[in-house]
């Protein structure tokens, strides 16, 4: 879809986040009230859940942040970084609580009350994530295609793979 | 540059004050109660229109001006600037189109309800003059848009329709008074094609190139597809015009026959980004567009066994149903309540700082009773043309009354916060 290998790879990530997202939109939709500590399939997500948002939500938001905003502001588009790292801000809290959230209950399951704070976090930290990627695949992501040199983007990409 | 990119680069600084299209989403909203209250008025005459001047002639209006052409205004004020870069030169001439506008639909409806030709054709003189400041600021808009070429183009058609349209709106009132016209019922038929798939139904598809990939996180509509169907779309909505004006079967079977070619290219674009988009769980509002796309599917199809005198005896009040109740409302109350919460999250904060969540702003519960509602009520309404019943059509009147009314405050609720500046 791109041929920028930055922006093909966020894309690639965003599919990840928005998949992930959904699931666990599906999981806090249910009205049966809280999963069992026993399902193995519940156990599983909250895993998959804690370490997407710990480890690679995390490693997507620094990269932009560190490497790629510095460099639309360093060709004169800040806008875009700045309007980005501020819904970063909203959602790095969000997303520590959430994972602490769902590693408590891996294996021990929700009480009532930590399954009222896993689904009121839960619920914002979708909302805010599917609007922060649509912004990113609709704005972020083709400037990069059409703005960065080559040599930019073999140098970004190096780095952004290293921290994998 | 698409429009996402447009609204993150600095949109803000093209952002017109809110009052400036929430002034029409909430004229639309009261004039959507007034809407089925009036069908409801009209029940007994309603199975069997095919025009005339009267209630159901009246609520047609109350529709066609009122909620669907004053939404569109109202959302083409704000997106349209964004999209082409260039800021309005100024507020007041949408704030005029605005005033002229509501007050001029209200009095055309008025003399279309009541008979009273004078209003009717000063109500239609105010809105002309509304309709062709809008559409000149419409075109001065457009004609920046260079990088969406297909949805400039679908832009030119809705212009041009809007100014035909018009031009057979005003003869229409004045052949009341004045027997300007060979064909009354002619220009009536080409007035229908050119506002319902001429303007809205242009606005529509050319939006939805842009509206549903970014609500489902898809790639944009393939050019060369994309180029078909508006080429088949355009050459459909000009034979129907032609072939009304004309009283030419041929013509209206051939438009008929384009526009299922049309839709069926539309509808695939739409199935390749709903499919191939990222977001699967898209909720209410693409439950009402999925249905609308359903009857945009229908109404060809419909149109080609009226005009076989296969759709029964009102077929004809069938097809008008399905194309303007059953599509283009349908499909605009699922866009509608998606861009309301979004453009006011643009100028709200949350109470504890930032910005506010679209479910902050939104309404789930008054969403949900207006739409089960209204497609109820859409539903009701097919079976009483279908069923020659008056008793049938003021029942599904009354429901989408309530509808409505669910709607009306879900419109107020994302209006009193945004006067508030607080979710």
């Amino acid at each position: 879809m791109f041929s920028n290998r930055i922006s093909q790879t966020l894309h690639e990530e965003h599919r990840a986040t928005i998949a992930l997202m959904e699931r666990l939109e599906k999981l806090i939709s249910r009205r049966q009230g809280p999963p069992s500590a026993a399902d193995a399939e519940t156990a599983q997500f909250l895993r998959a859940l804690a370490s997407g948002v710990e480890a690679e939500v995390k490693r997507h938001f620094d990269f932009e942040e560190q490497h790629l905003f510095t460099y639309l502001e360093s060709i004169g588009d800040r806008a875009i970084g700045d309007h980005l790292t501020g819904e970063h801000a909203m959602m790095r809290p969000l997303g520590e609580r959430l994972a602490a959230l769902a590693r408590a209950a891996d294996g021990a399951g929700f009480d009532p009350a930590e399954w009222n704070a896993f689904r009121r976090v839960g619920a914002e930290f979708i909302e805010r994530m599917l609007v922060h990627v649509q912004k990113e695949e609709m704005a972020l992501l083709p400037l990069v295609e059409d703005a960065m040199d080559g040599e930019t983007e073999t140098r970004l990409y190096e780095a952004y793979a290293a921290t994998a | 540059m698409t429009l996402a990119a447009a609204f993150l680069g600095g949109a803000k600084s093209r952002l017109l004050p809110p009052f400036v299209p929430f002034q029409f989403f909430g004229a639309a909203a009261a004039l959507h109660v007034a809407l089925w209250a009036t069908l409801l008025l009209a029940a007994a005459d309603f199975p069997r229109f095919l025009g005339g001047v009267g209630p159901t002639l009246a609520a047609v209006h109350l529709l066609t001006l009122g909620v669907l052409t004053t939404t569109a205004i109202g959302a083409a004020a704000q997106l349209l600037p964004v999209a082409t870069r260039r800021a309005l030169a100024a507020v007041w001439p949408i704030n005029a189109v605005f005033w002229l506008l509501v007050p001029g639909l209200l009095a055309l409806v008025a003399g279309m309800y009541e008979g009273w030709i004078g209003v009717l054709i000063a109500g239609a003189a105010t809105s002309t003059a509304a309709l062709l400041l809008f559409a000149f600021l419409f075109a001065d808009n457009l004609r920046r848009a260079g990088s969406l070429p297909v949805i400039a183009a679908y832009g030119w058609a809705a212009f041009a329709s809007l100014v035909l349209l018009v031009a057979l709106g005003v003869a229409l009132s004045v052949d009341y008074e004045a027997g300007v016209l060979p064909d009354h019922a002619a220009a009536a038929l080409a007035h229908m094609v050119l506002g319902s798939f001429g303007f809205m139904g242009m606005l529509a598809l050319g939006f939805s190139h842009v509206l549903v990939p970014m609500f489902a996180l898809a790639s944009a509509p393939d050019k060369r597809l994309s180029w078909i169907g508006f080429g088949l779309a355009a050459a459909s909505v000009l034979t129907g015009a032609l072939g009304a004006l004309a009283g030419s079967a041929a013509a209206l079977n051939g438009a008929c026959a384009l526009g299922v070619a049309a839709v069926a290219v539309h509808l695939r674009l739409m199935h390749v980004a709903l499919s191939t988009g990222m977001r699967k769980r898209l909720g209410l509002s693409f439950v009402l567009i999925r249905v609308a796309w359903a009857l945009l599917g229908a109404t060809p199809l419909i149109g080609l066994l009226a005009l076989h005198g296969l759709a029964g005896p009102n077929g004809g009040a069938l097809f008008g149903l399905v194309a303007l109740g059953g599509w283009l409302m349908t499909f605009l109350f699922g866009i509608l309540q998606r861009i309301m919460p979004f453009l006011a999250s643009m100028h709200v904060t949350k109470a504890a700082g930032g910005p506010p969540l679209l479910s902050d702003l939104g309404g789930g519960a008054t969403l949900a009773v207006h739409a089960a509602c209204h497609l109820a009520a859409v539903a009701g309404l097919a079976a009483a043309i279908v069923l020659d019943s008056g008793l049938a059509a003021g029942l599904a009147a009354g429901i989408g009354l309530i509808g409505a009314l669910a709607f009306g405050a879900f419109t107020l609720g994302v209006v009193r916060r945004l006067a508030s500046g607080r979710a």
